[in-house]
């Protein structure tokens, strides 16, 4: 069971990400703990990957409200973003790891990065 | 994190390249906001929706069971601070300061929904009160109506105008104070 550290967009130079994990967290006896981070601080730069690097994943299909309808439970967890009028909900659980962590999209005329 | 453009490594907390020829580089964060579906749809009734096979199936509004946790951080100036969601809870309405940033923390514990907004409008720095239900809050200075997680005012002298969301991000506590340790953590008075 993994988790994921932060909610966050980035706006890209026009750059695409790829991903390699950051933590995990498992889950034993009903409990979550931390068991691996990526080791790294503002000064030292000491990343342990624990996955190869994994192919970005750019545009990821969007759809509307409406026909989301049955297909998005009222109670998950998205990562809203609205830029220029035009709004998206990122899904947690499908933006969640390992495989995942990076969407690459476009969103109101900019080139952004929703990363969990 | 990497990009595949010149294979830099970056920190995704800190959106920072770490190794690479961008090192040095720094992302923009735009502000979002962590929610449910149900209270995006319902401020957002044109948003589109991301759709892909599902990763996971915990990121539910119970996540708060994991408040002690998780909480939302933001940098100011070089200045870092993080509100940990287990001690809002106790608390909805944070009037707070992060160097000459004046604050409004506010968390809606129904949805999940951890937001920070500039109290400054023009040249008002405003105070906000929550009234009954706590769907709404209103300003003392002018008595306005605000929706707090969109930050639009909605009624009165100040209908129509919108609070500057802040690039805060939802983090693991941990983690945070591990990318900076310098950061002052908000606790109730």
């Amino acid at each position: 069971m993994r988790l994921a550290v932060l909610l966050v967009v980035f706006a890209l130079l026009g750059i695409v990400t790829t991903c390699v994990v950051v933590y995990r967290v498992e889950e034993a006896d009903g409990e979550r703990r931390v068991k691996e981070f990526w080791m790294q601080t503002v000064d030292e730069y000491r990343p342990q990957p624990v996955l190869e690097p994994l192919p970005a994943i750019v545009r990821p299909p969007a759809i509307s409200a409406k026909e989301a309808e049955n297909r998005i439970a009222s109670n998950e967890l998205v990562l809203g973003v609205e830029i220029n009028g035009a709004a998206r909900a990122y899904p947690i659980n499908m933006l969640t790891g390992p495989k995942r962590e990076i969407f690459n999209d476009t969103l109101g005329g900019r080139q952004i990065a929703a990363t969990w | 994190m990497g990009d595949e453009e010149t294979g830099s490594e970056w920190s995704h907390i800190l959106g920072e390249a770490k190794a690479g020829p961008l090192k040095g580089e720094r992302l923009t964060i735009i502000p979002s906001v962590m929610t449910n579906w149900e209270a995006w749809h319902e401020k957002y009734p044109h948003t589109s929706v991301t759709m892909i096979e599902r990763s996971a199936r915990e990121f539910q509004t119970d996540m708060l069971r994991l408040g002690h946790m998780f909480g939302i951080a933001l940098v100011h100036n070089g200045q870092a601070r993080l509100w940990p969601f287990d001690r809002l809870s106790e608390r909805t309405l944070v009037h707070d300061r992060l160097g000459d940033l004046q604050l409004l923390v506010h968390f809606d514990r129904d949805s999940c929904t951890p937001v920070v907004w500039n109290r400054r409008v023009g040249e008002k720095q405003l105070t906000f009160v929550a009234v009954s239900d706590d769907e709404l809050i209103v300003d003392r200075e002018t008595g306005s109506t605000w929706e707090p997680q969109t930050g639009a005012a909605t009624g009165g002298p100040l209908a129509g105008t919108k609070l500057d969301a802040l690039p805060a991000i939802v983090t693991f506590q941990s983690a945070w104070k591990r990318f900076h340790p310098d950061s002052t953590i908000w606790s109730p008075e």
